[in-house]
């Protein structure tokens, strides 16, 4: 399985000098040549790598590309670039041995305040990947699946406005149907159908992304007029606004 | 004359015997049939609990102001300012 290298946001701000991207844009996309080179030493999971053998306590690889020096370190399917510099003339392993030096130093400032302490010699701890690196990570995630719901939403309500019919898709394991009922010079009723287990926060998403609707007048249903609701379904109903069924008739899917 | 074909049709549902007491002795208590009992208070159940689903949805409606920013933080399960410093989102399309 190809492995994807993205940087630490430590490593991205501080070490690299790029500024953060909005979510939208995976990390181990960002262009810059050690990520390049990283992202194609480390693509595949049997190649071998140059471990950093002053860092003792965690397995951390080297990556170089022109003046520029790295360290990755590998977490399962995903490796992390945690450090990056470049190489001053005249002394090639000048990162590393920085690294080390900050790694020994960083070892000795935790065995000051921990008990008990590290029986290494260097402490790299600190480079991996942390909490902010996780709610990147889960911002990004988040940012594909709405631009994905809002697409998918947005097309169910423009093919139900014209022909009546309910239209469903799977999403996030999920069947979302969705059915509007366009009554002319009267309302226009929409129901919302979701079934299977999905967390709250994904169904008021959904509702928000409706064109034309009250945030505060969405009404759940337990029962239709012609069925019971069936296990793990359930039914949100609104009135949509005319105009805006109509502003969405005449966007271009 | 009746016959049994025209007689509407009537499902049994099985509840505990402590359930069973509660039921009788509540349609004893409103002067109701056990059957008149339970479908209303099915109903009224069932219409509380929408409510109460209802008001649960309103709430995190609520929260989303029609920005991206504010569905992608939700999806996230993340605050805004959590969002924001690690990028944020698009605004965009």
């Amino acid at each position: 399985m190809a492995r994807q290298v993205r940087p630490t946001l430590r490593c991205l701000r501080e070490d690299l000098g790029l500024p953060v991207p909005r979510a939208d844009v995976p990390l181990d996309e960002i262009p810059h040549p050690l990520l390049a080179k990283a992202a194609e030493r480390f693509a595949d999971g049997q190649a071998g790598h140059e471990r950093i053998r002053a860092i003792d306590d965690q397995v951390l690889f080297k990556v170089k590309i022109q003046r520029w020096r790295g360290a990755v370190w590998v977490d399962d399917d995903l490796a992390w670039l945690v450090a990056a510099g470049q190489r001053e003339d005249g002394s090639p392993e000048d990162f590393y041995a920085a690294l080390a030096a900050r790694s020994n130093a960083a070892r000795a400032r935790y065995n000051a305040e921990h008990t008990p302490p590290l029986a290494t010699t260097a402490y790299s701890g600190y480079l991996l990947p942390g909490h902010e690196d996780d709610l990147r990570w889960r911002a990004e995630a988040a940012a594909r699946t709405e631009r994905r719901l809002r697409t998918t939403v947005r097309n169910l309500v423009r093919q139900s406005l014209l022909d009546g019919h309910e239209h469903a898709v799977m999403l996030e394991g999920a069947a979302l149907g969705i059915q509007v009922l366009a009554d002319q010079g009267h309302e226009t009723y929409v129901a919302i159908r979701i079934i299977g287990s999905v967390p709250r926060r994904l169904v008021a998403i959904i509702l928000s992304l409706i064109p034309g609707c009250q945030a505060d007048a969405w009404m759940s249903d337990y029962a239709m007029p012609e069925r019971a609701v069936a296990p793990e379904e359930q039914i949100w109903s609104n009135i949509m606004d005319p105009a805006a069924a109509a502003k969405l008739l005449d966007e271009q899917p | 004359m009746t016959t049994a074909e025209h007689a509407p049709i009537q499902i049994a549902v099985k509840v505990s015997p402590d359930g069973d007491k509660l039921i009788t002795s509540g349609a004893h208590y409103l002067h109701m049939s056990k059957k008149d009992l339970v479908e209303a208070a099915v109903a009224f159940y069932l219409d509380a609990r929408r409510e109460e689903m209802q008001a649960g949805m309103r709430e995190l409606l609520s929260e989303l102001d029609g920005s991206r920013a504010s569905r992608v933080a939700m999806l996230a399960g993340m605050t805004r300012a959590e969002l924001e410093s690690v990028g944020g989102a698009d605004e965009d399309d």
